[in-house]
């Protein structure tokens, strides 16, 4: 513990308060990787608290708390991805309002999404084309709400979606607990497969013809990266 | 340059309501002062700052706490002890048990009704994670169990059910996670067998103890603040500050370095009364300060 020290002449105290700043740090660790389980009936509530909890949530609210609500339109910039929705017409590669794919599915918030990629746009050295974007009025504009919206201009490509945050699809909303082998496991266990294995039996002079390529005890230390078992007597 | 090292240590942005603020006393350092330490209200003795970084809005500014202490109540010379400590939550443990899916977790068992309002938020799930857990004996007069404690690994919300064991007329209860529940189960470290002893569990704690949960926002500082009469100002003053000595009267002078009266001696002799032969010089604090002696007085004689 840390210990300050401070001394104060009486004879100059001033009327009021003393005031003192003072340090107060944290010494950190990682307990590491934690253990997933699924809640019995597999729900979240908030109800049995009284305040908002850790992350400012506040009580009685539903699941929805956990997930991002207030998504807003980003932006960026990255290379041209327009090569992928060239059509094989020799006169006219790119064809505007073309689906060069159609493609159904669910959104993170579980809306069924007719989904079309296609260029929605080209004029004075812009085109504009989109990715998984829903077929209505609103695509290739600002107010596209899925997918993903690119402009293509003067050798700068730039892409503009809308947030999603933590979601279903990529947050797993059950419990977690420790198992202690696991303490300070930052990572998952990993699988190497790259495993060397000789079964000794290839041929029966093959471990004499090894032998002959060894000229000193290092070297048979070292060899095939500790292919042979020294049992030190 | 280094890769992939990080530091561990940070400036502390605990909220007030995790921080308890502890007072002793002592006179002098012949004495033990008080023997029982008194708790000062948090928030009143300790501030936030902002952090400038962030102009438009209400930032805390981590590590940075600012102390106040009115003089009203810390005026008397001696020494103050301030120690500064995370909060206690003292509760007691429902239950000692195992998960119904994972049998090897063993874990502390609280119940909510029994946490002080003001401390349910941390009961949260893993809320309480990195917590100490300190226990108290269920007897005697000094309950608390030294030099052990328990980290919590993790805690979620828990229901008791009664589980068929391997034998099938036999049933125990165990818990399982539901987040309706009012119980909250929470894993501790350690709590593992040793390998070279695998019959003997670390003791995690047992079924109505008292124990208390400290968290681990930040470490305890300790601060001594002691009130003195004389710092090295003082002495500065009397070494190498102005002084005057007036050979008619004796009075002898002190100023401080704008030349003020600091303090004013009397000196004089002590002589035998028959034959006149000094046998002492004296230099006595005079109590009546003789303003006529200034230094810009004197000196503009």
């Amino acid at each position: 513990m840390e210990l300050i020290k401070r001394t104060v002449n009486l004879n100059n105290l001033p009327e009021g308060d003393l005031f003192f700043n003072i340090s107060i740090e944290q010494t950190i660790d990682n307990l590491g990787i934690f253990t997933n389980t699924p809640f019995y009936h597999d729900v979240l509530n908030f109800d049995k608290l009284n305040s908002n909890d850790m992350f400012g949530r506040p009580d009685n609210t539903d699941i929805s708390a956990w997930f991002s609500n207030n998504s807003i339109h980003v932006s960026g910039l990255t290379e041209s991805r327009v090569e992928e929705l060239a059509t094989y017409d020799l006169i006219n590669k790119y064809q505007i309002n073309f689906d060069v794919e159609k493609n159904n599915y669910v959104n993170h918030l579980g809306d069924e999404i007719d989904g079309v990629s296609r260029i929605t746009n080209i004029s004075d050295g812009l085109i504009e084309y989109v990715f998984d974007a829903k077929n209505d009025p609103n695509i290739g504009t600002i107010y596209q709400n899925n997918g993903i919206l690119y402009r293509d201009t003067n050798n700068r490509t730039s892409f503009e979606f809308k947030q999603e945050g933590n979601n279903n699809f990529n947050s797993s909303l059950e419990a977690i607990y420790k198992e202690e082998y696991l303490i300070g496991v930052t990572d998952v266990l990993e699988t190497k497969n790259d495993i060397f294995i000789d079964r000794g039996n290839t041929t029966v002079m093959e471990r004499m013809l090894k032998m002959s390529e060894v000229n000193s005890l290092d070297h048979l230390e070292n060899y095939g990266n500790g292919y042979f078992n020294i049992i030190r007597g | 340059m280094s890769n992939g090292v990080y530091g561990i240590k940070r400036g502390a942005d605990v909220d007030l309501s995790d921080v308890e603020v502890f007072l002793h006393y002592s006179p002098s350092r012949n004495s033990r002062g008080n023997e029982v330490i008194s708790k000062l209200v948090t928030d009143e003795v300790l501030f936030k700052n902002n952090n400038p970084n962030n102009i438009n809005n209400l930032e805390i500014f981590g590590g940075l706490y600012t102390l106040k202490l009115p003089t009203t109540s810390f005026g008397n010379k001696g020494i103050y002890t301030i120690m500064i400590k995370p909060i206690e939550i003292r509760t007691k443990l429902i239950d000692v048990g195992v998960l119904s899916a994972q049998p090897n977790i063993r874990g502390l068992v609280f119940d909510l009704s029994l946490i002080d309002n003001k401390f349910l938020n941390k009961f949260q799930n893993n809320g309480l994670i990195g917590y100490r857990i300190e226990y108290l004996s269920n007897t005697g007069i000094d309950r608390k169990i030294k030099n052990l404690f328990r980290i919590i690994t993790s805690n979620n919300k828990a229901e008791p059910i009664n589980q068929n064991l391997n034998n099938s007329n036999q049933k125990a209860i165990r818990y399982r996670f539901n987040d309706s529940a009012t119980f909250v189960f929470a894993t501790v470290t350690p709590n593992s067998a040793n390998s070279a002893t695998p019959n003997i569990i670390p003791f995690i704690g047992d079924a109505n103890q008292d124990v208390i949960l400290t968290n681990t926002f930040f470490n305890p500082v300790m601060l001594e603040i002691e009130m003195v009469e004389y710092d090295i100002e003082d002495l500065a003053i009397g070494m190498f500050g102005p002084q005057t000595k007036s050979l008619e009267d004796g009075i002898y002078t002190i100023y401080n370095f704008d030349k003020e009266i600091y303090k004013q001696f009397s000196l004089y002799e002590i002589k035998d009364q028959y034959t006149g032969k000094p046998l002492f010089e004296v230099k006595d604090i005079q109590n009546n300060v003789d303003f006529s002696k200034g230094f810009n007085i004197i000196t503009n004689i």
